[in-house]
């Protein structure tokens, strides 16, 4: 039922459980945590250089446009329910509790919890992810039937951390990318060197705040055009009146919002 | 541009979900696991022992892929006849002894082949039952042996210190072996710990444990096949 | 941040990623990625 195939030698740049039936490729985090968890404690290079190649390279574009499970959230916030609002000042201090789901339950513990067998325990996978919930472990128990004496407690808790997900992916917008996803938060700290960047025309910019009206993850793309929050989904540069956003390769523009630019004449 | 985009990637996601599906039928069997495991359940279903189990009517729908399975089998795998799957291998013990796997079947009833790894929290864990099930099993004239599917080389002396370290830990003394070439087809499985069971002649019988069990889960999922 | 040194730094991570990422594949990370993809651990999925 599982692809074991060699493309699994490679992870895939977003969250995505390699217990997923449709899983050609490793999932980073999964890679990441089992390399981690290893009997010698071994600076894991493979999975390090690749989470840092895709970073530098497009950064939370991976997070926009490449993680399944941020579309399932999309998605699931499409249905039209009443949407909730998050106080910026909490919302604020929210965000950093990824990086602590970073350093914490993927990297921390994992390498210096042991058990008394010498052995370490994944713990985001084990005790947080639900995406391998959904992708992996919801498929597999539908349909695999010899797994199911195995279920436990610990089915029990991830399906209602999924739930919770599901619920609050309903009225907020990409909570899970927002609050606790431990490789959004490692992308982010590429996003104003990776290779892929939003540009602001600041000569074409008129400040109208149109762009961080369209921006769901609250950020002010014309003052903070590659914040750490900021998933490159575009909205902003579709919503610019002037034209001013755009994205960028290398710094070269590629994909501006088409629209004309009004160059202002700025007197110094 | 966003819903195209979303259209866009749906689109994808299902192609690739069924790139993968698709892909493991037609797939040579060296790298397919998908194929061999269904060839694994669909043989067992005319064995007369099954019917004491109740999930040998689930084995139904494989069966169909049963005929184009067994033509596509790896050379060195023996098919007795087209009722089960016989497994025969060489390899070496933890010690590095040489062993064959009909030396070990032979002596017992049933033999019980547990998957581990290494790096698997659950399957260590079990460790101390499996040995408790040891004992219980050789008044039955059953036995356990293990497969650790992380040390490759037994000249490589971390990874078997490791498994040394891990099995002296559990107190287990039953005996451990170095996987072999064609473990992947002859032994398919997609989550460690999964134990199967093998006759005296070397067939797998019933389904596979998959997850980590107790001593009397085990021991009656043998008390099971023994009748 | 200027441009220049925020390219540099740019190219320095890109050449330190892909020289760790072909040190971890020769030294067999590559293969471990590939055992605990296929051989799941039960514990990595959240089954038990």
């Amino acid at each position: 039922m599982l692809y074991g195939g060699p493309l699994k030698h490679f992870c895939v740049p977003g969250m995505n459980c390699y217990s997923c039936p449709g899983a050609l490729g490793a999932c980073p985090v999964g890679a990441l945590q089992n390399a981690l968890t290893a009997r010698r404690r071994r600076f894991p290079f493979y999975v390090f250089g690749y989470l840092l190649a895709a970073g530098v390279i497009a950064g939370r574009f991976i997070c926009g446009w490449l993680c399944l499970f941020g579309l399932v959230q999309e998605l699931l916030y499409k249905i039209p329910v009443p949407k909730i609002r998050i106080p910026e000042k909490i919302d604020r201090k929210l965000r950093y509790l990824k990086y602590a789901v970073l350093v914490v339950l993927v990297i921390g513990l994992p390498l210096f919890w042991r058990s008394p067998y010498g052995s370490g325990t994944p713990f985001f996978c084990k005790f947080l992810c639900p995406v391998g919930t959904l992708e992996g472990g919801v498929p597999l128990v539908l349909l695999n039937r010899a797994l199911r004496p195995a279920l436990g407690w610990l089915f029990r808790w991830k399906m209602l951390l999924l739930l919770l997900c599901v619920l609050s992916s309903m009225v907020i917008y990409r909570p899970f990318c927002k609050y606790i996803c431990p490789l959004g938060a490692f992308y982010s700290l590429f996003q104003k060197i990776s290779v892929v960047r939003i540009e602001v025309n600041t000569d074409a910019c008129i400040r109208c705040g149109t762009c961080a009206g369209a921006c769901a993850m609250n950020v002010r793309p014309d003052q903070a055009p590659n914040s750490t929050e900021c998933i490159r989904c575009g909205e902003c540069i579709r919503a610019c009146p002037a034209g001013a956003l755009s994205f960028s390769c290398a710094g070269k523009e590629i994909l501006g919002s088409g629209k004309k630019q009004r160059k202002k004449v700025t007197v110094k | 541009m966003i819903k195209k985009w979303i259209c866009l990637a749906c689109i994808l996601c299902l192609a690739m979900s069924a790139a993968a599906c698709s892909s493991s039928k037609q797939e040579p069997p060296a790298v397919s696991e998908a194929e061999t495991s269904v060839s694994a359940e669909a043989s067992e279903v005319p064995e007369p022992e099954e019917s004491a189990l109740p999930e040998s009517e689930e084995n139904a729908p494989p069966e169909s892929a049963a005929p184009e399975s067994e033509e596509a089998a790896v050379p060195g795998e023996e098919k007795a006849a087209e009722e089960s799957v016989k497994i025969s291998f060489e390899t070496v013990d933890l010690e590095g002894k040489p062993v064959r796997s009909e030396e070990i079947f032979s002596e017992n009833k049933i033999t019980m082949v547990n998957l581990w790894g290494t790096y698997c929290g659950p399957c260590i864990r079990e460790m101390p039952d499996l040995e408790v099930l040891r004992g219980r099993l050789e008044e039955k004239d059953c036995a356990v042996i293990g497969v650790i599917l992380d040390v490759w080389d037994v000249n490589d002396s971390e990874m078997t210190g490791y498994a040394d370290e891990i099995i002296s830990q559990a107190g287990v003394t039953y005996r451990n072996l170095i996987p072999w070439d064609s473990i992947m087809e002859d032994l398919p499985c997609e989550f460690i710990p999964t134990t199967f069971f093998i006759d005296s002649e070397g067939h797998i019988l019933g389904e596979a444990a998959v997850g980590a069990r107790g001593a009397d889960e085990y021991e009656a999922l043998v008390d099971a096949l023994l009748e | 941040m200027k441009e220049k040194q925020r390219k540099t730094g740019t190219m320095l991570v890109l050449a330190a990623a892909l020289g760790m990422c072909i040190f971890g594949a020769v030294n067999g990370e590559a293969e471990e990625v590939f055992l605990k993809a296929v051989k799941i651990c039960m514990e990595c999925i959240g089954l038990g």
